[in-house]
């Protein structure tokens, strides 16, 4: 069903299910993002005292936004697959995920050095 | 004004334009599967990190210069991971759109170099640690 996921059940248009194992990756990518933002609280606390709750808050929050965005882009591709064979996909959720992750990585070198 | 026919509305803009204002729509599912590798970099990426920013915060007895080299490299690479991300799936979605060959991932070999290098600190850490 191209709606296999948390909508009405319609005929599947892939097989392979590859929409739903796309959203599946971006659902475990989203989580892996949120444990790691509750987890750099307690890792730059030291660093930061009670700053380390602004970018924790940042990368939780990101996670949480990633997967409300990524669920509906799923919930349109399926529409858009059912009807057209198209998808119509951009990528700004992924930018944004690329620049969230670079953003921690940068945040966490500067803490390394200094 | 006399047009006869309306114009059909134009498709709403894709972002970036780089990839998506050249050639025509690949199958969908090999759209897909350049999605699932991007996310696969990115999860890729916070791996690294977490070990980097593990290493330090456990100690593990490592000689600390050499942990701490590790660890930096080890987050280098994991800002080396989206980079990576980004650009391979902008490079193979373009290349998937104008039927071209698929592009290799220009920081894969560059990675393995320094995971190669990290594994050997690590171990020399481990050798003259406490």
């Amino acid at each position: 069903m191209a709606g296999a996921v948390g909508g009405a059940p319609e005929r599947v248009w892939d097989a392979g299910l590859q929409p739903e194992r796309t959203l599946l990756a971006w659902r475990r990518f989203a989580l892996a993002l949120a444990v790691i933002g509750f987890v750099l609280l307690r890792v730059t606390w030291h660093q930061l005292g009670w700053w380390a709750l602004l970018p924790s808050a940042l990368v939780v929050g990101a996670a949480m936004t990633i997967a409300v965005f990524a669920e509906r882009r799923y919930q349109r591709w399926a529409r858009t697959l059912v009807a057209s064979d198209a998808l119509h996909n951009g990528a700004r959720l992924a930018a944004i995920a690329a620049a969230v992750v670079t953003g921690l990585g940068v945040l966490l070198l500067v803490l390394a050095l200094v | 004004m006399t047009d006869q026919q309306p114009v059909p509305p134009e498709p709403p803009r894709r972002f970036p334009q780089r990839v998506f204002g050249t050639g025509s729509d690949p199958d969908a599912r090999f759209t897909l599967a350049n999605e699932r590798t991007f996310l696969a970099w990115l999860s890729t990426g916070l791996a690294l990190l977490s070990v980097g920013v593990g290493l330090e915060a456990l100690g593990l007895g490592l000689q600390p210069q050499l942990r701490k080299a590790a660890s930096v490299l080890l987050i280098a690479c994991g800002i080396a991971s989206p980079i990576q991300a980004w650009f391979g799936w902008t490079a193979v979605e373009r290349a998937m759109r104008e039927g071209r060959p698929l592009p290799a991932p220009r920081l894969g070999p560059w990675l393995v170099v320094a995971l190669a290098v990290i594994g050997v600190l690590v171990l020399l850490g481990v050798l003259w640690g406490r």
